[in-house]
């Protein structure tokens, strides 16, 4: 009689609910006349789902939405505040601190003063080989400027009439090579004591931060 | 449709005022979702509040493949999952089959025939009976025979298939009907 019952167990809960098709309806009905402990499993499953279905709904407290309200600002401004990057709050942090050093403390700006001024003459003695260059161009332009004078004065000696466009354009030329020279060397001179000045100043104010 | 989808774009940008709109009317129905769960109101509260929390901060990981609320339910319903496993102090394997002493012992505290004379008396027995279910049948049968949800939709929200679905409500009241029986309540009440 068990396994008979047992094939009806999804019918039950179909037929509790509403959902039996005709003949599942009617096939239950036949089996639950004969069958006292199905007839019984029905009625009391009906009564669990109509008390269930009775359950009145609680009211939501008038708190809710105020205090969720407050967590979601809460929430929106953490999210604001992790969104920026790394390097955006990095810089903020740099900006922040060197602003209140330089209006607090002269000490940031004496390490950085030094460690500019120590590190420009560091290089000048480490970097010969930079220095040992310009007399090498200097003949180089010589060498240059002579040649370009030699021809000049072929020319004069060829025709009398001298191409003063010529030699001023000449002129010109050589004094721009020495000052692309210059602005290099002065470039590749500062380089090195500058970011040597950066690290220190943001070491110190990473310890200091710290 | 239109404005749920606008409102849903807006929430997904962060908008506060476009969410709080978006959630009404549901707050209702998962409030009384989590207080059935953990039959408790301070409980429902707290934990209502971290489930909107929760889908307020992953909006914009809501593809709109599902219907929005089928996504909110499902993330209520994981978030009820995950604060009861969290408050559970002793781990008990979650089981289809279980055993008849199992029910007797996880079932509600001993009262006379008097006291549950009382229709809401009733109603508290069947709310204990049905706090005591194993956490996957609990769920379907208040998403279910409380909530009112169709099969299909609770199997949308609990993302698993129909026939898990019907059989965990099914075993379900089979459970609320043994510990019914055991606290001789259809004796009393004459079911």
């Amino acid at each position: 009689m068990a396994d008979n019952c047992d094939k009806y167990n999804m019918i039950i809960d179909k037929y509790i609910e509403g959902r039996v098709s005709y003949e599942e309806k009617k096939l239950l009905e036949e089996h639950i006349k004969t069958c006292d402990k199905c007839q019984k499993e029905v009625s009391q499953l009906a009564f669990i789902i109509n008390t269930c279905n009775s359950l009145k709904s609680l009211e939501v407290p008038s708190s809710f939405m105020p205090c969720l309200h407050n967590k979601l600002l809460q929430v929106r401004s953490d999210i604001d505040s992790n969104s920026s990057s790394f390097l955006g709050d990095f810089l903020k942090d740099i900006k922040t601190l060197l602003l209140e050093y330089f209006y607090n403390s002269k000490k940031i700006l004496a390490i950085a003063l030094s460690v500019f001024i120590i590190s420009t003459f560091l290089i000048k003695f480490i970097d010969i080989e930079m220095f040992e260059q310009k007399p090498i161009y200097k003949e180089q332009i010589n060498t240059e400027s002579n040649e370009l004078k030699s021809l000049n004065k072929e020319m004069v000696d060829d025709n009398k009439e001298l191409p003063l466009e010529f030699e001023a354009k000449n002129h010109i030329e050589e004094e721009n090579l020495v000052k692309t020279n210059l602005s290099f060397k002065i470039i590749k001179m500062l380089i090195i004591p500058v970011v040597f000045t950066i690290t220190a100043v943001i070491l110190w104010i990473s310890k200091n931060k710290g | 449709m239109g404005i749920e989808k606008n409102l849903v774009h807006r929430a997904k940008k962060g908008d506060i005022l476009a969410f709080e709109e978006l959630i009404s009317g549901y707050e209702k129905k998962v409030y009384n979702t989590v207080y059935r769960f953990f039959n408790n109101k301070e409980d429902a509260m707290d934990i209502t509040q971290e489930i909107f929390i929760k889908i307020y901060v992953s909006m914009k990981n809501f593809k709109e493949s599902s219907s929005f609320s089928t996504w909110l339910y499902r993330i209520a319903v994981n978030t009820c999952i995950d604060f009861f496993r969290k408050q559970k102090e002793i781990v008990v394997p979650i089981n289809d089959e279980i055993s008849d002493s199992m029910v007797t012992k996880i079932g509600i505290p001993q009262r006379s025939p008097e006291e549950i004379a009382e229709s809401n008396e009733v109603i508290n027995i069947i709310e204990d009976a049905i706090n005591s279910l194993p956490e996957e049948q609990r769920i379907c049968i208040i998403l279910r025979d409380i909530q009112g949800f169709s099969y299909l939709e609770i199997s949308d929200i609990l993302n698993c298939s129909l026939g898990t679905v019907k059989s965990r409500i099914s075993r379900g009241r089979r459970i609320l009907r043994k510990i019914l029986i055991d606290k001789e309540l259809f004796t009393v009440k004459g079911v």
